[in-house]
């Protein structure tokens, strides 16, 4: 025990560090060498984040707990949270799994010291799981306690709902690892880590969105008003089956449900021992081929050797620009983090939506008296010329979701961090810094672009636009995309995070992921506001409003190339490694 | 050439890692960068491939000033961090055809010397690996082609036998040897006195940021009246610049 505390503590400075260090506490910023940032900024931040999802939990806790108890099934709502905690788990769990476990040269510099393997395995399993636990938890638990409030729990489920929360997220951990462990030792899949990655990551995501999107196509009513498809007794008989298959989740729910009466101690205790015999289990295996398994990893394969022709062509000249546009695709597409976090959400996000809202709309009962969908209405609409009487709500919405994706598209903003310590070549190759940022710049502009033409197709050929509204919606979404790309990516070259150890910490929690994901709300919320205003001050005159908001797309636009071509210079020199 | 003209560098704000040096590198020369654990030399050599930005002073390589004419100045060296940092998933030959884009090598040139490059330090075997499973000392190999793809007129370097097998480490010696007999400059870092002995024509000692030794050995020899190694005379000049602050006088 006593080592294990003593490995712990350098294990969760890593922790914290990477994950401040992705707040911009640590940078490579000339300014920071001559002091230490405030921590307050930091702070700031991770309050925000902290509040934000709070809050989006309490809704959900409130809005689901008055739904069901309208049906007299406000007990479903922990069996909810009972699944829902071993999802969460699950999909953070193998997402986050492998870069933590498989970080091979960490793991070497512990196993040279003199401590028994199994205390580094568990020391490496509890700095895998406390970012799970805590990120599950804060996911959670807001609504749980929302529950207890609205449904007027006992006291006994404040208190039960600590360790609840433990029950339901330790268990299926331990699984999940063992899964991911028994993988990387005895797979050939696995051996090469970053395949490995890549795949299971791309099968969670898949499983995220079939399931969002199974959902939606079971619901069209607002899961705030009547509790969605939780509030049907199929699905909630569903679900009570499904609990069953989670023992852990079973016992700790009705652990919960039961937390006025003495029943609940023992369905604690029996959630507890099936916790402590998972994590035994968990242990047991680890400690057999935990530490085989990393070290029988390869970071990539063994490839054929080039014969003189083929080397000959893969030397063939090309403009600056261009081999680091190429170089930074490459980057892109074979690291399993960048990958995932970037380009496929990128792909998959706008999929999700387009898909999701189109199976409810097409499902709508008559959204006007003319008894049509959503869709034949909005063709109805389009057909007979009403949308031009409406520019500016278009241009709001397309505005808004095309700021929204390429806020969370984070390829421009991570440009700089993605390069980590090989920064330094940037700095000294014979490239001028207007170049190297239109490089830089370039994958994010494209994939925006290339998403807005495939969508604005979709729509036109869906919806038959006439191909002057095809091209208004292009080019709103162009211009905010455009927008977003150049102001996370000014963000990341100005708080850049290149003192990493792996590479999700290059594009997660990095301060220009959560500025251009975050001020993407501010930036739609100010276009909305001003567009309320105009349409006041000029007695509702949509044209001069559809222009104002328009022009206020365009000058924001305009700004950011300004402001990126004014700083790009000094903020690339003042980067020091 | 290379030229540091009363350079100075603090990253703190009060004490200066490099601290008012001013030295001439000449063309044909290998000259060597001396100094005790922390003492500047890597801060120096990073000052003078433009990584770093000085607190004071100029460098120039060529009469091309780092920071006025970055680009000019950049592409007239190459420079081999005492750290193998490139982008690792790339494969070698894409980071030798990168290197070969931005440094605008002609294609048949290009293809000669990766060719005669990587046989020479023994990866042409592996060009079509990604360079995450190269060892250290490959990847030093790796980037040792890199850097002398386009024939650059000053070739520097930041502890450039770390991680080279003995093989490796004689081709490169040799080849600085070659290089400065073209004409051009070599500058390297390193701990090793021994190579900086037998390699270097002319060597820079420093110690706490200052310079306080530019010469020759034999002029180190010369100035204590002692035949001895340079290991000795190494310590002796640190000794005794810590004691009396003297160094100044010996800067040529």
């Amino acid at each position: 025990m006593k080592h294990f505390l003593i490995l712990m503590r350098p294990l969760w400075s890593e922790m914290l560090a990477n994950t401040s260090r992705g707040m911009g506490s640590i940078s490579s910023r000339k300014k920071n060498k001559d002091k230490p940032r405030s921590r307050a900024s930091t702070v700031l931040l991770f309050t925000f984040i902290i509040v934000m999802f709070s809050f989006y939990s309490v809704m959900i806790g409130i809005g689901l707990t008055k739904a069901l108890m309208v049906v007299g099934a406000e007990d479903l709502f922990i069996r909810i949270i009972a699944m829902a905690a071993p999802i969460f788990t699950l999909v953070i769990g193998v997402l986050q799994a492998i870069p933590i476990l498989y970080h091979e040269s960490s793991l070497e510099s512990l196993l040279v010291l003199p401590v028994k393997p199994s205390t580094i395995t568990a020391a490496k399993l509890t700095q895998t799981f406390v970012p799970i636990f805590l990120l599950t938890t804060l996911l959670c638990y807001p609504s749980l306690i929302a529950h207890g409030i609205v449904s007027h729990r006992p006291w006994g489920y404040y208190v039960q709902s600590i360790p609840f929360m433990l029950y339901v997220t330790v268990a299926p951990f331990a699984l999940t690892m063992i899964l991911v462990l028994v993988m990387m030792r005895y797979t050939k899949l696995a051996r090469n880590k970053d395949r490995f990655q890549l795949i299971t990551s791309i099968v969670m995501i898949l499983l995220i969105v079939s399931f969002s999107l199974l959902a939606n196509m079971q619901t069209n009513d607002g899961i705030f008003e009547t509790g969605g498809i939780f509030s049907d007794p199929a699905t909630g008989a569903l679900l009570n089956r499904l609990v069953k298959f989670l023992p852990t989740s079973a016992f700790s729910a009705a652990m919960l449900i039961n937390a006025d009466r003495w029943s609940t101690l023992l369905h604690s205790l029996v959630a507890c021992v099936l916790n402590v015999v998972s994590v035994w289990l968990l242990l047991a295996i680890a400690d057999k081929i935990y530490i085989r398994g990393v070290l029988g990893t390869k970071g990539g394969q063994s490839a054929k050797q080039l014969t003189a022709k083929e080397a000959a062509r893969k030397l063939t000249p090309r403009s600056a620009y261009r081999a680091i546009v190429s170089k930074e695709w490459i980057l892109l597409l074979r690291t399993p983090a960048f990958f995932t976090q970037t380009i496929f959400f990128v792909l998959i996000f706008p999929v999700i939506m387009a898909v999701g809202f189109a199976i409810g709309f097409l499902e709508s009962p008559g959204t006007s008296e003319m008894g049509m969908n959503t869709i034949e209405y909005l063709r109805f609409w389009i057909m007979t010329g009403d949308w031009r009487h409406s520019i500016w709500i278009i241009a709001l919405i397309v505005g808004g979701i095309a700021t929204f994706f390429s806020g969370t598209a984070l390829i421009s903003a991570s440009a700089i961090s993605r390069q980590g310590a090989a920064f330094n070549i940037s700095k000294r190759i014979p490239v001028p810094i207007r170049t190297q940022v239109l490089a830089w710049l370039t994958p994010g502009i494209l994939l925006m672009t290339a998403i807005w033409i495939i969508i604005t197709m979709a729509l036109a050929f869906f919806l038959d636009m006439p191909l002057s509204l095809a091209l208004i919606v292009f080019v709103i979404a162009i211009v905010n995309s455009y927008s977003m790309q150049l102001l996370g990516f000014l963000v990341d070259m100005k708080e850049p995070s290149l003192a990493w150890n792996n590479e999700l910490e290059a594009v997660k929690n990095t301060r220009a992921g959560l500025v251009s994901s975050l001020g993407d709300f501010a930036y739609i919320g100010v276009s909305i506001g001003l567009a309320f205003l105009v349409r006041k001050l000029t007695s509702q005159n949509d044209l001069v409003v559809a222009i104002v908001v328009i022009a206020f797309y365009v000058v924001v636009a305009f700004l950011m190339t300004f402001l990126v071509k004014k700083t790009t210079r000094d903020l690339f020199q003042s980067i020091e490694l | 050439m290379i030229e540091l003209k009363n350079v100075s560098k603090s990253y703190d704000g009060k004490k200066n890692a490099v601290d008012n040096v001013t030295l001439n590198i000449h063309g044909g020369e290998i000259f060597g960068f001396l100094g005790p654990n922390g003492a500047g030399k890597t801060t120096a050599l990073k000052l003078i491939t433009g990584l770093l930005s000085p607190d004071t002073g100029s460098i120039a390589i060529d009469g091309f000033d780092i920071e006025k004419d970055a680009i000019e100045a950049k592409r007239r060296f190459a420079f081999v961090p005492d750290n193998p940092e490139v982008f690792t998933r790339l494969k070698a030959i894409e980071y030798l055809r990168f290197i070969g884009d931005v440094y605008g090598v002609d294609g048949d040139v290009r293809k000669a010397r990766v060719d005669e490059l990587s046989k020479k330090f023994g990866i042409a075997d592996v060009l079509n690996q990604q360079i995450k499973t190269f060892s250290h000392g490959m990847q030093q190999k790796l980037i040792l082609v890199g850097a002398l793809l386009h024939d650059p007129d000053a070739w520097i370097l930041d502890e450039p036998m770390t991680g080279l097998d003995p093989a490796s480490s004689f081709t490169l010696k040799t080849m600085m040897r070659e290089y400065a007999d073209a004409g051009k400059t070599v500058l390297f870092s390193t701990h090793i006195l021994d190579v900086a002995e037998k390699v270097c024509d002319r060597l820079g000692i420093i110690d706490e940021g200052k310079l306080i030794f530019v010469g020759t050995v034999n002029e180190l020899r010369a100035h204590y009246q002692d035949d001895s190694s340079l290991e000795s005379l190494f310590l002796r000049l640190v000794s005794d610049t810590e004691n009396a602050a003297h160094g100044a006088s010996f800067i040529e």
